[in-house]
């Protein structure tokens, strides 16, 4: 829980550190980016710069070139007029064209006319001998132009001309080219650039920079392999490009600097749309983020709820387990009580008894029928629940409905009316059961909310199609009606409405839900109209398929006045020929069947377990076998399976007795073969008709008359008072409760001694085969054995022992289950061996008590 | 997917997350640090107008050719070939494989490679022979007459006769300039001497060679004798006669007894030159690129220790001269007719010495027929 709570701000926390984690690292990389973008744009300019440096080395070469044309000319002039040297160098020199120095040298370089010129710090001036053009700067003195003065091939004078640095921008005017672009021109092997200056320039400051001095030195390698070149340099000056070139018809050289903000000034902005563009794939990241956050928390919900759900469907699955578990320890004993009390019904004529015993009648019914709500709830909840669709005759429906519910009604003092379309289509495809309950539900409900007055009952087809037919069951009556706001919770499970005023009224308040669920899966409807204080109209709305288009007739008027009373047990079958077995490890439930079974005259062998009703098939052959399912060692199934190979038992039908109504029980069974199923507690007109369907119909006979019956009970044991007073009287019992016992044995004294006798007599036995599956750790014997003890007991009246035996059964389950971890089973088999002496003490001394109660009352 | 993520512990995930970081750090960086170019190696060609085999100046050229471009380390690519279409189809290959400077060996007529050096303009052409003109070729000459100009002041020094052969394949510029830059040099010192020249009408001729050798020695009276041919048979004729020889273009390491030396080219100097030229970028922005003494490519070599001190230190002074920049051919010249070509004050310029040397210069004679 704690983890849960705080799970919420740990995944923000967490996510907001990775969001950081992820903006540093995009900030490292976008700082990283930068550089390399800076760095790859400083070189792309260092390649642009570079061009235009050759640019201007190309122009500085044509304007060379323009001064030595004018030099040729002037040479050649002197040539043809060797006397006007002195008037051409003049000219040459006058301010009006260029300003500079000029000269004439020989041959050998000797002074011949004009200014003088220091010779030797110009290393190309030789190369005019040989008739080439020169170029030659030399550092402190500035640039010389020279050409040779020709006779035919021979050189005979070099005319010279020499301008100083500033000259040379001047008058090269190269310092056009750009006015961002400041250079100067100098030799090509020349070191120093700026000297020193009183009043240095902002240009000289850059140039004697010294990483601006430095990046010339880079410059000047780089010129080795390149005409020109260009570097980016930061100086304490700010940011420049540098720049070189080398004029290939000279020793001259061009060294300058442009500012980085003059070239690649506008390219700052790709900055500004590179953080642009960053911040909106941040933002989007961001967007991208919280909405994967989201999804990744919805996510974690939605697992959580899974997981809920996991748990509670387990819960239910657990639930339906422990129902259906209970049905079956609850059905036991109610199939005691009510076969018990169906016997005193038909042998008891006493009125009063025979009021009791209805009364027991009823509210064993009623336990039945809420323990079946149950099982359907869970049944439908676990989607287990099939709907069975077969033909079936809606006037037997319709019959079985008003059989149930009128003397209910009457009872009440309610004036119950039924009111049957004649036209009805009698045989309907459909799950007869099903729809019953559904009717019987509804109608059950009318009597039980309406103190007083009437309830009518219609059935009509609302609607007909070709082989369709829509039927309207429609229960009115004059209740005490449902409030409008309570109308909605109507068909939801566990709803028992106005609970203070109905509480003395029985039911689960699963009834209408069930309904609503079992018509929701057979495509019908049903709806309520209800006046709170004056009555309730409940109609449901079902298709059936029409199989058969025979009018149902004029039944409701035969049911109406058909006067139902509660008759004396009269058997619908007599068979005195019939040869039946009943195999059941209890005793007790051999004995219920028995009894059931008197009036029809059967002939009925009953045995203890599969193997002896496999003896019993050998010997005889027999018109129909009840198999018990859950027996130790062989059970039903097994048994069935064996019998079916022996020669006698061939096209015998086998019907199975079993108290496991889980769902789809009955389904399982007829896969193995059995032809019938009866649950337990054991309906005894069920069984009549069940036996009447699959015995030889030859050898049956119709049933007595009520009074023939009657007659036949002239004489019978003594009434059940005197006998329960008789026991009354008796001492001390011990463990044995007599009361008990006998309530269990449906008052019979003589039928309880007989179980106690033979209880007493099989003890030694039982205890010794306990004992051998208890070595032998044969856990699904033991248990059946115990569970067998455990009814046995409760039967007899042996309560202690009962839940003792209950408790080593639940441990001996627990011990081959499957689901059962290990560490379980251990723990179970460890209770069972601790316990199991205990038990058999207490076995024992119920035993004793049971053998010296019988020892007293043997006269009785 | 996700649920085999779930199944990951949580220190797992962080260490995913830290591979992939390191992943994306290792991508980034192999695209940042990636060279974006990658550096083009320089290759150099070389068409050479024999095979190796068959001509020692081929190889001589080969070996000069290999130091240089050892020295810039640079790629060389050589090709020989036997006849002006090998020669064509060589320069074509050369240009194909991509490389940047191809030196065209020897003497090709212009028709030869014309087409070569038109269709590929990128690519930079250099010659050793004038009369190839494209933007994309430069022709780079020796300055071997500064060697012949040494030489014959040595044979002028060493001579007793005053007369000293020249045996030369036939006239042009070039064997003319040498002739004469021969006889300035030998007259410079001995103005007595008399350069007696014997054509042979061809580059290799040993029979013929040898037999102008004879003459010269037998007839002219030469006790010295040098040559202008493509092989050395003058050396062994030189020998066989008794007379001093200076050779040509050859080394003469192992001192024979009878050589003074020879007039040779540094040609790894030379392609050195060419090369750096070229790596700069400026080696066609010149048409034509003299090399000489003053850059250490013409070299009197293997002059034996038997000469006087003082003919060395003649030789050595003169040497320092063209060190210096002095010109040969500097007036007063005279040819043989006595005809002033070059004036006192005057300097033949370089252009003449390619185009216009058809003369010689006083002092140079002819072997009769």
């Amino acid at each position: 829980m704690e983890n849960e709570t705080n799970h919420p701000y740990s995944s923000i926390l967490k996510v907001a550190v990775e969001f950081l984690v992820l903006v540093v690292g995009l900030g490292v990389c976008a700082i990283f980016m930068q550089h390399k973008i800076t760095h790859l744009l400083n070189m792309t300019m260092e390649q642009i710069v570079a061009r235009q440096t050759e640019d201007m080395a190309h122009l500085a070469e044509n304007q060379f070139r323009r001064e030595l044309v004018v030099l040729h000319y002037a040479a050649e002039y002197m040539q043809a007029n060797p006397d006007r040297s002195e008037d051409i160098l003049k000219s040459i020199n006058s301010p009006a064209a260029h300003s500079g120095s000029a000269g004439v040298l020989s041959v050998e370089g000797k002074y011949v006319l004009g200014a003088k010129l220091p010779v030797h710090v110009f290393p190309r001036l030789p190369s005019a001998i040989r008739g080439e053009d020169v170029v030659d700067f030399a550092y402190g003195q500035g640039l010389l132009i020279a050409v040779p003065i020709l006779s035919g091939d021979n050189v005979r004078g070099i005319l010279w001309r020499l301008y100083d640095d500033k000259l040379v921008q001047q008058h090269f005017g190269l310092s056009d080219y750009n006015s961002s672009f400041h250079f100067v021109l100098m030799a090509r092997e020349g070191q120093a650039i700026v000297p020193y200056k009183k009043n240095p320039s902002e240009k000289d400051l850059v140039f004697s920079d010294p990483s601006v001095q430095r990046g010339f030195a880079e410059i000047r390698s780089r010129l080795d392999r390149a005409l020109s070149t260009a570097i980016y340099t930061e100086s304490a000056q700010g940011r420049f490009f540098l720049f070189g070139a080398d004029l290939p018809e000279s020793n001259c050289s061009l060294r300058g600097f442009v500012p980085w903000e003059a070239v690649a000034g506008d390219i700052s902005r790709i900055y500004i749309w590179i953080l642009r563009a960053g911040s909106f794939l941040l933002f989007l990241l961001a967007v991208i983020s919280v909405h994967l956050f989201t999804v990744q928390l919805k996510a974690e919900e939605s697992d959580a709820l899974r997981r809920e759900k996991e748990v509670s469907d387990r819960a239910s699955q657990a639930k339906s387990a422990f129902l259906a578990n209970m049905s079956h320890e609850i059905r036991t004993p109610i199939n005691s009580i009510l076969g018990m009390n169906e016997m005193i019904l038909r042998e008891v004529e006493k009125p009063s008894i025979r009021e009791y015993a209805q009364s027991i009648s009823r509210a064993g019914e009623a336990l039945l029928s809420i323990i079946n709500d149950i099982l359907d709830f869970s049944k439908i909840e676990s989607g287990k629940f099939e709907i069975v669709e077969s033909e079936y005759q809606l006037s037997r429906l319709l019959k079985n409905v008003v059989a149930m519910i009128r003397p209910r009604a009457e009872e009440k003092g309610l004036d119950f009316t039924l009111h049957i379309d004649e036209d009805l289509p009698n045989v309907l495809m459909g799950d007869m059961m099903r729809i019953q309950q559904i009717v019987i539900n509804i109608l059950t409900n009318a009597v039980k909310y309406t103190p007083v007055g009437e309830i009518n009952f219609f059935v009509f087809n609302e609607r007909k199609e070709e082989n369709r037919i829509y039927l309207a069951f429609v229960v009115n009556d004059t209740g005490i009606g449902i409030k409008e706001e309570d109308q909605k919770k109507l068909f939801q499970e566990f709803e028992r409405l106005d609970q203070e005023k109905n509480r003395n009224i029985e039911g689960t308040g699963l009834g209408l839900a069930i309904s609503h669920m079992l018509l929701n899966l057979m495509g019908g409807q049903i709806s309520l109209k209800s006046v709170y204080g004056e009555g309730s109209t409940f109609t449901v709305m079902l298709p059936q398929t029409i199989v058969e288009d025979s009018p149902i007739g004029n039944l409701a008027e035969r049911m109406n006045e058909a006067a139902v009373q509660t008759a004396q047990y009269v058997p619908s079958f007599t068979a005195p020929t019939a040869d039946v077995l009943v195999v059941d490890d209890n005793e007790m439930n051999l004995l219920v069947v028995k009894g059931l079974l008197k009036e029809t005259k059967l002939r009925i062998d009953t045995c203890l377990s599969g193997t002896e009703c496999l003896e019993r098939l050998k010997d005889k052959t027999y018109d129909l076998v009840l198999l018990d399912h859950m027996m130790p060692g062989m059970d039903g199934v097994e048994t069935l399976h064996k019998a079916m190979t022996l020669p006698n038992a061939k096209g015998v039908p086998f019907v199975v007795l079993t108290a496991n109504a889980i769902a789809g029980a009955k389904e399982a069974f007829l896969s193995q073969g059995f032809v019938a199923y009866l649950s337990k507690p054991i309906n005894s007109r069920l069984l009549e008709e069940t036996l009447m369907t699959y015995l030889p119909q030859d050898k049956l006979q119709p049933g007595p008359t009520a009074e023939e019956v009657a007659r036949a009970h002239q004489g019978a044991p003594a009434p059940l008072e005197e006998n329960a007073a008789g026991g009354a009287q008796a001492p001390d019992t011990g463990d044995l409760d007599i009361e008990q016992g006998m309530k269990y044995n449906g008052g019979m004294l003589d039928m309880y001694k007989t179980v106690l006798g033979m209880f007493v007599k099989l003890r030694p036995e039982k205890q010794s085969q306990m004992m051998a599956h208890l070595v032998a750790e044969n856990w699904p014997d033991y248990a059946t054995m115990l569970h067998a003890l455990k009814s046995t007991a409760m039967v007899i009246g042996g309560q202690k022992l009962s839940d003792a035996a209950k408790e080593l059964e639940l441990a001996g389950k627990c011990c081959y289950a499957e689901d059962s971890s290990s560490e379980e089973k251990e723990e179970a088999a460890w209770f069972i061996r601790s316990q199991h002496g205990r038990t058999m003490t207490l076995y024992n001394k119920l035993a004793n008590d049971a053998e010296r109660w019988l020892n007293e009352n043997h006269d009785t | 997917m996700m649920k085999y993520l779930r199944a990951i512990p949580d220190w797992g995930r962080w260490l995913i997350a830290f591979l992939l970081f390191l992943l994306a750090i290792g991508i980034f960086g192999v695209f940042a640090f990636a060279p974006t170019q990658t550096p083009r190696t320089v290759k150099v060609g070389l068409v050479l107008p024999y095979s190796m085999d068959a001509s020692e100046q081929c190889g001589v050229h080969y070996e000069g050719m290999k130091q240089a471009c050892e020295d810039f380390d640079v790629e060389l690519l050589v090709r020989e070939s036997k006849n002006a279409q090998e020669y064509r189809q060589a320069a074509h290959d050369l240009a194909k494989e991509g490389v940047g400077l191809i030196f065209l060996c020897g003497n090709p007529r212009p028709s030869t490679v014309d087409d070569a050096i038109s269709e590929n303009p990128k690519v930079t052409f250099a010659t050793m022979t004038s009369g190839i003109n494209a933007a994309n070729v430069t022709t780079c000459l020796v300055r071997m007459y500064q060697g012949r100009y040494l030489a014959g002041a040595l044979a002028a020094m060493q001579t007793k006769t005053d007369v000293i052969g020249y045996v030369a394949a036939m006239q042009n510029p070039e064997v003319t300039r040498e002739i004469n830059a021969f006889a300035l040099g030998a007259r410079r010192l001995n103005p007595k001497v008399r350069v007696i020249v014997a054509w042979t009408n061809a580059w290799k001729n040993e029979e013929k060679e040898t037999e102008n050798v004879r003459r010269l020695v037998k007839e002219a009276g030469a006790d010295i004798v040098t040559y202008h041919q493509d092989d050395q048979s003058v050396h062994r004729a030189a020998s066989a006669l008794g007379v001093d020889y200076i050779g040509y273009q050859v080394r003469q390491a192992d001192m024979p007894e009878h050589s003074l030396g020879s007039v040779v080219c540094r040609w790894d100097i030379y392609y050195r030159a060419i090369i750096d030229h070229y790596l700069k970028g400026d080696l066609n922005k010149i048409k034509t690129r003299w090399i000489g003494i003053e850059d250490g490519a013409v070299w009197l070599s293997d002059v034996p220790d038997r000469i006087e001190y003082l003919t060395g230190y003649f030789v050595v002074r003169l040497r320092r001269e063209l060190d210096h920049g002095r010109p040969i051919f500097k007036g007063p010249i005279r040819d043989t007719a006595g005809n002033l070509r070059i004036a006192d004050g005057e300097v033949l310029r370089d252009t003449a010495l390619t185009t216009r040397m058809d003369w010689f210069a006083e002092g140079v004679e002819f072997l009769g027929k």
